[in-house]
């Protein structure tokens, strides 16, 4: 029953039905403790942090000509793709969310936002750095992600950005380790090539969002594989504020 | 059970403490679980069906609040139970030292059990992860232990 539900990318109605008397008076107690221990900081480290708000500041300003700009070459890329007839390949918004609980065992994180954001089974969710997972179950206002250092069967589609770029599928294998299994013998791949999704396998997830750079590579010349071994650019125990691609 | 509503509320403030204050109590990537430390110390008040009721309820909490596979976190936390009332030392109380040992024991026994009903993608890590866990969690039961005693008024020669 618990996998049928959340292969429809929902949770159980026992799930459902137990976590919530928990759920919602931890997340109260998670935000006290947050801004009490922010408070508490602002006390020893006022000075540090005021330094650290200036450079914020000039950061969005900077950040926000990015993004202007990115969007002026977005309505460009879609209005060239239009006139080839091309379907549009924009991410859609972004939706920030907050991390309210994470259990590194079960790869997995539970977000503060749900199907009443729109959120759906599939969308990628994103920091900073790179992919963080994918939604996996959604309610009306909480999801869980399944992170990307899941093991089997979770795989996303990646692509490495060698000279030639070659594609394959990646999943977890720990925490900070990644395998990406690649089907060409002959691919050249080296140590520090960039990781990116594909946006070819059959999901939500666009082209081009990072997930991390080879570490190594390992021919089984025997078994006519080649397994990439990826460390992941986002970290995870660290990762708290993230945005959900709708 | 008389103090079924005493243990129920007792659950509930567990299950709350490991949704909201566990995560800031995160030691070296490891943090403190509350409901298996509620179970190991309520089996050591209680007999065994009663324990083995606790940690299976104590099991779907943690379960449901993680959104795992519920039928791991409940076998693991219910065997948990029985056997750590099963195999409580004696008829007299505990000592928080004692209470500190019990609970390391009977951390790696419930991570025993949910190894060999679930295993992880990586079982060295696991396995490290499970020694940190035994250590905090032996910690935390100490001052638990002897808050759950006073909450359910027994001296340390009683047992219910």
């Amino acid at each position: 029953m618990q996998n049928r539900a959340r292969l429809n990318g929902q949770h159980d109605l026992i799930t459902t039905v137990v976590s919530k008397p928990f759920s919602i008076p931890g997340q109260v107690m998670d935000r006290a403790l947050n801004s009490g221990s922010q408070s508490f900081q602002g006390l020893w480290r006022g000075a540090e942090q005021s330094r650290t708000i200036e450079r914020l500041r000039s950061e969005v300003k900077a950040a926000s000509l990015y993004t202007e700009t990115m969007r002026d070459l977005r309505a460009q890329n879609d209005l060239l793709r239009k006139q080839l007839n091309l379907p549009s390949d924009s991410e859609g918004s972004r939706m920030p969310a907050r991390i309210i609980y994470h259990s590194p065992l079960e790869n997995r994180v539970t977000l503060n936002i749900g199907s009443s954001s729109n959120v759906k089974p599939g969308c990628p969710v994103v920091n900073g750095d790179g992919l963080v997972g994918i939604v996996q179950v959604v309610e009306k206002s909480e999801c869980q992600v399944q992170l990307i250092t899941s093991p089997l069967p979770f795989k996303v589609g990646a692509m490495i950005m060698s000279e030639i770029p070659v594609v394959g599928l990646i999943h977890g294998q720990s925490s900070d380790r990644l395998v990406l299994d690649l089907v060409d013998m002959n691919a050249k791949v080296k140590d520090g090539d960039l990781v990116v999704t594909s946006g070819i396998a059959k999901s939500l997830i666009p082209r081009g969002i990072v997930i991390g750079r080879v570490v190594s590579v390992d021919t089984k010349e025997q078994f006519g594989l080649k397994s990439v071994v990826v460390f992941p650019e986002v970290q995870m125990s660290q990762a708290r504020e993230v945005f959900v691609l709708r | 059970m008389k103090h079924t509503w005493l243990v129920l509320a007792l659950v509930w403030l567990l299950g709350v403490l490991d949704f909201g204050v566990a995560p800031h109590m995160a030691l070296l990537g490891v943090r403190p679980d509350f409901l298996l430390v509620g179970t190991i110390a309520f089996s050591q008040i209680f007999p065994r069906p009663g324990s083995a009721g606790i940690g299976f309820l104590c099991g779907l909490v943690r379960g449901a609040i993680v959104g795992a596979n519920l039928t791991h976190y409940v076998l693991s936390r219910t065997l948990t139970g029985f056997i750590g009332s099963w195999f409580r030392s004696s008829q007299r109380g505990q000592s928080a030292l004692q209470m500190f040992i019990t609970v390391v024991i009977g951390t790696f026994f419930a991570h025993l059990v949910f190894l060999m009903t679930a295993a992880p993608s990586n079982v060295a890590t696991f396995l490290t992860d499970t020694i940190i866990a035994a250590i905090y969690n032996g910690v935390i039961a100490m001052p638990m232990y002897v808050l759950l005693s006073k909450f359910l008024g027994l001296n340390s020669r009683q047992r219910l």
